[in-house]
């Protein structure tokens, strides 16, 4: 081939590589073809309505496994119940008695999801409220999924006290943070718990400094202890602690507080003075205990779980609660 | 000179030929609706992972339409791409990544190892269903980027496939065919018409 041949058919090889290589570039133009869009992972995992519908879900699942008696029943209520709401479940199947009203899981309108935790990992947590038609209360429900092919579950279903709110929160989509510490709040809700716990003990409560004691628990708490040692008298003396069970669950309010869940145990005790030959106890201890009198001691276990909103200053407040006598033993 | 003219004519003869070719192989296989289909079929019952790097890499909504074996049901999950690497973890699964138009045929990676994970039960997705016989899903791209996960509840799927729809691309492809023609039948022209004058120059 001479000189100016192979130029030309160089040129023309040239010229054809060119255009395949540009072929390539406009048929990606033509079809609009681009990088995959990137994901999103800042806000909450799940949208509103799929929420709702987990919710509403876990509340109905719930409520029937809470029915179902046996093995099977226990089975039922540790595939959809966890933490403070299987506690309270199982103490009613164990003491036999029936849940106060307003029932949190009784058939409920159709829940509202208050937030959702933030980002793509789990676990995953969900708080959603329902309205007690009956009582006009407000119920909170948290629930959670510990893992990517988990269900969500119940962690908590606790009725508000009348005239109690949930401090604002910020828009759902946006999800909210989990709260591990005290960071930000007046002291650690873990701290706050313990400090509750033990300003409710009788007859010796200790100081509360970083949560209110106005509320209605605390007040049911100190007017039925104060009743019940009026009503035994000298023949027997009236006992209470309570004990903070497992890590509170909490996530970050708008206002930077903590909406917090926790499971505290109460106990309950009544110890017969020395000289009396039998004390009668109250009507639900001794509907549990199977007797109405005893000669030396009963102790009856109650568990409840609360909800309180702790401040970035301040003092924290327990906007609701929820109590499920568990058992008693007495002698 | 002449010879050089003569054969950048044929060069672009070729090309037309080719550029034809091209124009008719598109438009037949998109038809006059413009539909260009992709299809892969499943050899055994793991899921089925259509990614976003194949739904979500064109801005024009797309059907999957997904038919599972004679009497079997498809089951059919939406989620966010994380959500359910996250479900399927190092599980067996088969991964639809890209379409391959030469073969008009979806490109699959088979990852994982072991039994399929339990994702029907997980609570990651933003619709779900159970539905008898063939399924066919729609996609618009405004919630990308999205994973669908599709499997047989009894069976191996007969068939994936995915359908973009445009009419322009048929009428492009045509046009692309038609040119071509011209520059095919004007390059040929040329030649012939140079190769005419060369002879009567030599003579």
């Amino acid at each position: 081939m001479t000189g100016p041949r192979r130029r030309i058919a160089a040129l023309l090889a040239a010229a054809a590589t060119v255009a395949v290589l540009a072929g390539c570039g406009v048929a990606d133009q033509v079809v609009g073809l681009h990088a995959v869009p990137t994901e999103q992972t800042g806000g909450a995992p799940l949208n509103e309505q799929t929420a709702a519908a987990i919710t509403t879900r876990v509340i109905s699942e719930a409520q029937s496994a809470r029915a179902r008696t046996g093995a099977a029943g226990e089975r039922a209520r540790k595939a959809v119940l966890t933490g403070p709401a299987l506690a309270m479940a199982q103490a009613a199947v164990t003491s036999r008695t029936t849940v106060a009203a307003p029932d949190p899981l009784a058939t409920p309108e159709a829940p509202t999801v208050l937030a959702i935790v933030r980002g793509r990992a789990w676990p995953r947590t969900i708080l959603a409220t329902t309205l007690d038609a009956a009582s006009s209360r407000q119920l909170l429900h948290l629930l959670t999924s510990p893992s990517p092919t988990s269900p969500f579950v119940l962690v908590a279903s606790v009725p508000m006290f009348a005239g109690a709110r949930v401090p604002a929160i910020g828009p759902v989509a946006q999800g909210v943070e989990t709260v591990a510490d005290g960071t930000g709040l007046v002291a650690a809700p873990a701290a706050i718990l313990s400090e509750y716990a033990a300003a409710l003990a009788y007859p010796r409560p200790a100081r509360a400094a970083h949560v209110s004691l106005d509320d209605e628990l605390s007040r049911s708490l100190r007017t039925s202890a104060a009743a019940q040692t009026a009503a035994l008298k000298k023949l027997a003396t009236f006992s209470q602690r309570q004990q903070v069970v497992g890590a509170p669950t909490a996530v970050r309010l708008s206002g930077g507080g903590a909406l917090v869940f926790a499971l505290l145990v109460r106990t309950d005790t009544i110890t017969a003075a020395s000289g009396a030959k039998a004390v009668t106890v109250p009507a639900p201890v001794a509907a549990l205990l199977g007797r109405s009198q005893i000669k030396r001691s009963v102790t009856v276990t109650t568990v409840e779980t609360v909800v309180l909103v702790v401040p970035p200053t301040g003092t924290a407040t327990v906007i609701g609660a929820a109590e499920q006598l568990a058992s008693a033993k007495g002698s | 000179m002449a010879i050089a003219k003569q054969l950048l004519s044929l060069a672009l003869a070729v090309l037309g030929v080719v550029v034809l070719g091209v124009g008719v192989w598109f438009s037949t296989h998109l038809g006059s609706s413009g539909a260009a289909t992709f299809r892969w079929s499943p050899s055994d019952t793991r899921p089925v992972l259509l990614e976003p790097s194949l739904l979500n890499r064109v801005d024009k909504p797309l059907t999957v339409t997904v038919r599972p074996a004679q009497g079997d049901s498809v089951w059919v999950g939406l989620a966010a791409p994380s959500d359910v690497d996250a479900a399927i973890g190092r599980s067996s699964a088969a991964r639809l990544t890209r379409v391959a138009v030469r073969d008009w045929a979806i490109r699959a990676e088979r990852t994982g190892t072991g039994e399929p994970a339990a994702i029907a039960g997980a609570e990651i997705w933003r619709s779900r269903s159970t539905s008898p016989g063939a399924v066919t899903i729609p996609v618009d791209q405004r919630a990308a980027p999205e994973t669908i996960v599709v499997h047989g509840e009894r069976a191996p799927l007969r068939s994936v496939t995915v359908t973009w729809r445009d009419q322009t691309w048929f009428v492009e492809s045509v046009l692309l065919g038609f040119a071509g023609l011209l520059l095919a039948v004007a390059s040929l022209g040329a030649l012939v018409a140079g190769r005419r004058s060369g002879r009567l120059s030599a003579s």
